[in-house]
C-alpha cells in the first residue's frame, strides 16, 4: 500500500490527481514544486526505494510522444512511443528501468489530455500512413490501470484513426478496462513472456506466466488482438525445451488468429546501464550467465544469440505466419527491431 | 571497516543522547575530538553529540565518516527535541520535508519502510523559534544534518526523528535536561523500532557494497592491480552465486598469477548454463 504521495503544486487541484489521491485515504500528501525535486536525485538508491515506493503526481511538459528509433516497429510505417508513467510496480531483474533512474517511485503524469492532443496531431499529420504508438516504455502500461485509468482514457482517442495502432505492453493479469469495452481493431495488448521457471526467478512481483496466458486467452476470446513479446530471450540449461513448452502452452490456449504479432530479442544492456544494474544486484542469478561485453553493449555471445533467435523464430513460425514475426537486434540501442 | 550494518546517531544534546547511550551500553571513544563520540561493543551503533546548530550538526556528521565510523552503507538517525505549532508535548514525528529558515528550497527525506509514526515538515533555524504559527516542527539542526548525511549515504538511509518539546502551550524556557531525557526515554520503543528497520537495510547494503570475504584472502596471496581488484570483486560475486556448492579457494590454488585467476573466473561464468529448474 502506497503511504506517500508527492503532488506537484500545479496539479494539486486537477480532478485526476484528486481521484488518484482519494484511492489512498491513509497516504500522506506532500506538496512539491516539480517532480525532479524528489525523483532521480543524486544519491538516491533505486533498490532501497523499491521497498516502499511512493507515488508522484506530476505534469509532463515536453517529449510526451517520441519517435521510436529507426527500425523499431511491428510493421507500421511510422513508430512512436510514450509513457504516462515512469517506473513499474514489478521488479524484473533484466528491466532497464533499474539502470535508468536512481529512484523507484512511480511518477504518474496526469495530463493525459496533452498526450491525446499530440497523438491526434500526429495522426492528422500522417493520416495516410500506418502508425504504431507504443505505450509502456518507461512503465507497465496496465499494472496501475486501476489507479490511473490511462487506457480507459486513451483508447477512445484512437477510434477515429483506423490506420493508427496502439500497442499496450504489459505483464499485468488485470483485465480492466478491456473486459468492459468492445475491442477496437487498432489496439494490441502485448504481453511480455518467458518460460515460467525463468519468470519465477526473474520477474519479481509480476503475475505468473500461467496467469498472463489466462488473461491473454480471456482477451483473445473477447476479440482483442494479442501481441506476444519474448524480449529478452533468456539463456540457460534446457532453454530450447523451456521455450518450446511455453509456445506449446500459448498455442493450446490462444488461437493463432488472435495473435497480431510476435516479437523477440536478445538480452542486452548498454554497458553503463548494465554496470549500474549489476552494482545494485551483484548476486542476482541473471548475472551468473554468460553475459559479456560486445562493443558498447553487454549481452550473451553472438553464437548464443543467433542460436536462440533461430530456434525461437522456428517455434513461432509453427504457430503464426512469418509476416507477423519481428526480431529485435542488439546493435547499438537496447530496443532496435526489424522484421524477420 | 567491517562489513556489518552501522547506525550513526546524530544528537545535539547530551541529555537527548543519554537514553540511547544507556540502551546500547555505549562508551565514549573519541580522544579529544571536537565532538564526543560513543560506540557500543558491537561497533554497530555509534553516537555523536553535536551541540546546537546546523553547522555543528553538519560538521559532526562529517566527522563520523572521517573517523571511519560511517561506511557508505551506514544508516543515519538524527534524533532530538523540536517545537511544534499544534502537536502535544512528547509526540514523536518522522520528518519527510525539510526547509532551512530564509530559504524556499525543500529537501525530502525518503520514507523507505512503512511506519506508524505521525509525519511532519521541519523548519530548521539558526536561532530558537517561538513563533509556533504553523503546523510544522521547528529545530536548529535537521537541515544541516540532512544536507551532509545525504552526501555520505543514500538518502534512503537517513532518518530524522523529532520529539515535540515546546509549543504555544509549552514554553521552551521551562525545559530542563531531565525533562528532555524523559521525552526521549518515553519514545525509546518507537525509536528503536525505526533503528532496527534501518539496520536491516544497512545490513543488506553492507553485503551489496562489500567484496566477498574470500577476496581479501585472494588479494593477500596474489598480486592484483587496482583495476584487476575491481574485476576480481565483481567476478567473485558472480562466481559464488553461480556455483554455491563449489569451493573457490580450492579451485584457484593451482594458479600462479592474477591473470590466471581472472581468466578462470570469467571462463567459468562464460560457460555457465543457469539451471533455472533447480532454482526455486
Amino acid at each position: 500500500m502506497v503511504d506517500t504521495i508527492y503532488v506537484e503544486e500545479e496539479v494539486l487541484e486537477h480532478p485526476r490527481a484528486k481521484l488518484i489521491i482519494s484511492k489512498f485515504p491513509l497516504a500522506r500528501i506532500i506538496e512539491i514544486d516539480r517532480f525532479g525535486e524528489v525523483f532521480n536525485k543524486r544519491n538516491q538508491n533505486f533498490k532501497i526505494q523499491k521497498i516502499n515506493p511512493a507515488i508522484i503526481l506530476a505534469k509532463k511538459y515536453k517529449k510526451l510522444i517520441l519517435p521510436a528509433p529507426d527500425g523499431f516497429g511491428i510493421g507500421g510505417k511510422r513508430n512512436y512511443y510514450f509513457s504516462h508513467m515512469y517506473n513499474c510496480i514489478y521488479d524484473c531483474r533484466y528491466c532497464f528501468l533499474q539502470g535508468m533512474y536512481s529512484s523507484a517511485n512511480y511518477v504518474i503524469f496526469i495530463n493525459f489530455e496533452d498526450f491525446a492532443e499530440q497523438i491526434i496531431q500526429i495522426n492528422k499529420e500522417f493520416s495516410k500512413d500506418n502508425i504504431t504508438f507504443f505505450s509502456g516504455y518507461d512503465c507497465d502500461s496496465l499494472a496501475l490501470e486501476n489507479i490511473t485509468g490511462f487506457l480507459d482514457y486513451i483508447l477512445p482517442i484512437f477510434s477515429p484513426y483506423p490506420k493508427s495502432m496502439l500497442e499496450v505492453r504489459t505483464k499485468s493479469a488485470k483485465l480492466k478496462p478491456m473486459a468492459i469495452v468492445s475491442p477496437p481493431d487498432n489496439c494490441i495488448i502485448a504481453y511480455s513472456l518467458m518460460p515460467e521457471i525463468m519468470s519465477k526467478v526473474l520477474d519479481h512481483k509480476a503475475p505468473s506466466i500461467e496467469r498472463r496466458i489466462k488473461s491473454m486467452t480471456d482477451l483473445a476470446n473477447r476479440g482483442w488482438k494479442i501481441g506476444l513479446r519474448f524480449d529478452p530471450l533468456i539463456y540457460g540449461k534446457n532453454w530450447k525445451e523451456l521455450y518450446t513448452e511455453l509456445i506449446e502452452s500459448i498455442s493450446k490456449n490462444i488461437p493463432s488468429e488472435a495473435i497480431h504479432s510476435i516479437s523477440f530479442g536478445p538480452l542486452r544492456f548498454p554497458r553503463a546501464m548494465f554496470q549500474k544494474i549489476f552494482k545494485l544486484y551483484p548476486d542476482d542469478i541473471l548475472f551468473t550467465g554468460p553475459i559479456t561485453q560486445r562493443g558498447s553493449i553487454m549481452a550473451y555471445s553472438e553464437e548464443i544469440e543467433n542460436e536462440m533467435a533461430l530456434h525461437c523464430r522456428q517455434l513461432f513460425s509453427n504457430f503464426v505466419s512469418d509476416s507477423i514475426i519481428f526480431q529485435c537486434v542488439s546493435e547499438g540501442s537496447s530496443n532496435l527491431s526489424d522484421q524477420v | 571497516m567491517k562489513n556489518t550494518p552501522v547506525i550513526c546517531w546524530i544528537v545535539a544534546l547530551k541529555v537527548e543522547a543519554k537514553p540511547i547511550i544507556a540502551y546500547f551500553k555505549m562508551s565514549r571513544i573519541d580522544h579529544g575530538l571536537k565532538f564526543p563520540i560513543f560506540e557500543d561493543q558491537t561497533k554497530n551503533n555509534c553516537l555523536i553529540i553535536t551541540g546546537v546548530g546546523q553547522l555543528n550538526s553538519s560538521q559532526a556528521t562529517q566527522l563520523l565518516r572521517n573517523e571511519n565510523k560511517a561506511p557508505p552503507w551506514a544508516g543515519f538517525i538524527n534524533i532530538g527535541i523540536a517545537g511544534h505549532g499544534i502537536a502535544s508535548m512528547g509526540t514523536l514525528f518522522l520528518v519527510d520535508k525539510i526547509r532551512q529558515h530564509n530559504s524556499t528550497k525543500y529537501s525530502y527525506p525518503s520514507v523507505v519502510f512503512p511506519l506508524k509514526l505521525p509525519r511532519s515538515e521541519l523548519l530548521t533555524s539558526d536561532y530558537p523559534t517561538t513563533d509556533y504559527k504553523r503546523d510544522i516542527l521547528f529545530d536548529m539542526e535537521g537541515y544541516g544534518f540532512f544536507k551532509t548525511a545525504s552526501r555520505l549515504s543514500p538518502k534512503e538511509l537517513i532518518i530524522l526523528l523529532k520529539i515535540v518539546s515546546d509549543g504555544p502551550e509549552e514554553d521552551v524556557k521551562n525545559l530542563t535536561g531531565k525533562k528532555v531525557s524523559k521525552l526521549v526515554s518515553a519514545n525509546i520503543g518507537s525509536i528503536l523500532d525505526v533503528s532496527e528497520k534501518l539496520r536491516s537495510i544497512s545490513a543488506s547494503e553492507a553485503r551489496r557494497l562489500s567484496p566477498p570475504d574470500i577476496c581479501s584472502d585472494i588479494l593477500s596471496g596474489w598480486h592484483f592491480t587496482v583495476s584487476q581488484e575491481h574485476q576480481l570483486n565483481a567476478l567473485v560475486k558472480r562466481w559464488l552465486t553461480a556455483f554455491p556448492n563449489r569451493t573457490l579457494d580450492n579451485e584457484i590454488k593451482k594458479f600462479s598469477d592474477s591473470k590466471q585467476i581472472l581468466y578462470f573466473l570469467k571462463s567459468s561464468l562464460d560457460n555457465n548454463k543457469v539451471d533455472w529448474e533447480n532454482l526455486w
